[in-house]
């Protein structure tokens, strides 16, 4: 993990900006866009910071952390509103279905209802649901654009500034493991130091 | 690992698609309840769900608009599809050209239907949600394979440890 220092700025604001536009009320119905865009902008992030390339894995890495920020930061937010409008929104739901049902519903149901009702309106009940939800859905939706936005990025990495360059061959695609050995990380250049420089000579 | 975790992100996308179709099966059952209730309930978080923008069964709605369902069909067969012709353990990144002219339907389409300067039927939402939904699915395939193997290694190194 050649760019392993720019990752945790890349998925705390891109989780923030997941949590944020999915929680918020009137913004989170955009069919998942937030999530993915989030992702992406993990992933173009770490492209734009990064001096070695960065790969599709790594993408998808800081968009999946970037997906968890956003779910816990989501839930907080929907949790909230929650609080506020939860039993107005569950009264949506089950008068929309009255509708579907040309408002003849069998009494068994109404019955149901009322006890889904007393349950879901219990803000920890709905939060803990909400977040096993959100945390597995994000995780799916995040990488997705982390790993979208290093294909259409990631290929240019940030360049040197000048007098400064790799010290390190930069390793070659990853290939499926065939061995047991797992091979080392390559050391980084120190900061200010001198390089020797295989692809930059002074 | 890697072909476990495929198969765990198969079954998952298989149980959201199974919920997605919660409010067509209790139909079957003599019409709307429980299942129904907790599917436009979970379905809410992550699309509007309007009926007019939804594909309907005897006036009854899926728990996702029509584009939603594209792109969760075409995820669940984009990821099934890699993992049947590239290998469950693949780690061969997906083409460019091919990711981006996938996902530009979805966007122009998108863009205009938001700004207002379109009103694209329910079919037409659900093809470009597939074109889009199959290319992440597709994609994100080797790349998922390629993280799991960088923490693996990450963690690793990491812990002094050696296989």
């Amino acid at each position: 993990m050649l760019n392993k220092e720019h990752y945790a700025k890349c998925f705390v604001i891109g989780g923030l900006f997941i949590g944020i536009l999915s929680g918020m009320p009137g913004l989170s119905c955009c069919c998942c866009m937030w999530v993915i865009l989030g992702g992406m902008l993990a992933g173009y992030l770490l492209c734009r910071w990064s001096y070695y390339p960065v790969s599709e894995g790594e993408g998808a890495l800081v968009g999946l952390i970037s997906g968890a920020i956003g779910a816990a930061v989501c839930d907080l937010l929907m949790m909230l509103n929650w609080v506020m409008r939860g039993p107005a929104q569950m009264q949506e739901v089950v008068d929309q279905i009255r509708r579907q049902q040309n408002f003849a519903l069998p009494p068994e149901f109404e019955e149901m209802m009322t006890k889904v009702m007393q349950l879901v309106t219990q803000p920890l009940f709905v939060g803990v649901a909400m977040l096993i939800l959100l945390l597995i859905t994000f995780s799916i939706l995040a990488p997705a654009g982390g790993f979208l936005a290093v294909t259409i990025w990631g290929k240019r990495p940030r360049p040197f500034p000048p007098g400064l360059g790799p010290t390190v061959m930069i390793p070659p695609p990853m290939a499926p493991p065939t061995g047991p050995e797992v091979p080392a990380a390559p050391a980084r250049p120190a900061p200010g130091h001198d390089d020797q420089g295989f692809f930059f000579p002074r | 690992m890697l072909r476990l975790s495929f198969t765990l992100m198969l079954a998952w996308l298989t149980l959201l698609l199974c919920g997605l179709f919660l409010p067509w099966l209790d139909l079957l059952r003599g019409g709307s309840g429980l299942a129904s209730t907790l599917a436009y309930l979970a379905g809410r978080p992550f699309c509007h769900q309007i009926p007019g923008r939804s594909f309907c069964l005897a006036g009854v709605p899926l728990a996702l608009c029509a584009r939603c369902t594209g792109l969760l069909l075409g995820f669940w067969w984009g990821w099934l599809g890699a993992g049947i012709f590239q290998g469950p353990a693949t780690l061969k990144p997906e083409s460019r050209s091919l990711l981006i002219a996938a996902m530009l339907p979805l966007v122009i389409d998108g863009t205009l239907n938001f700004l207002g300067l379109a009103n694209s039927p329910n079919g037409w939402r659900s093809v470009t949600g597939l074109l889009a939904g199959g290319a992440l699915g597709a994609g994100l395939l080797p790349a998922w394979n390629q993280m799991l193997l960088l923490l693996r290694a990450g963690g690793l190194a990491e812990s002094g440890h050696a296989e």
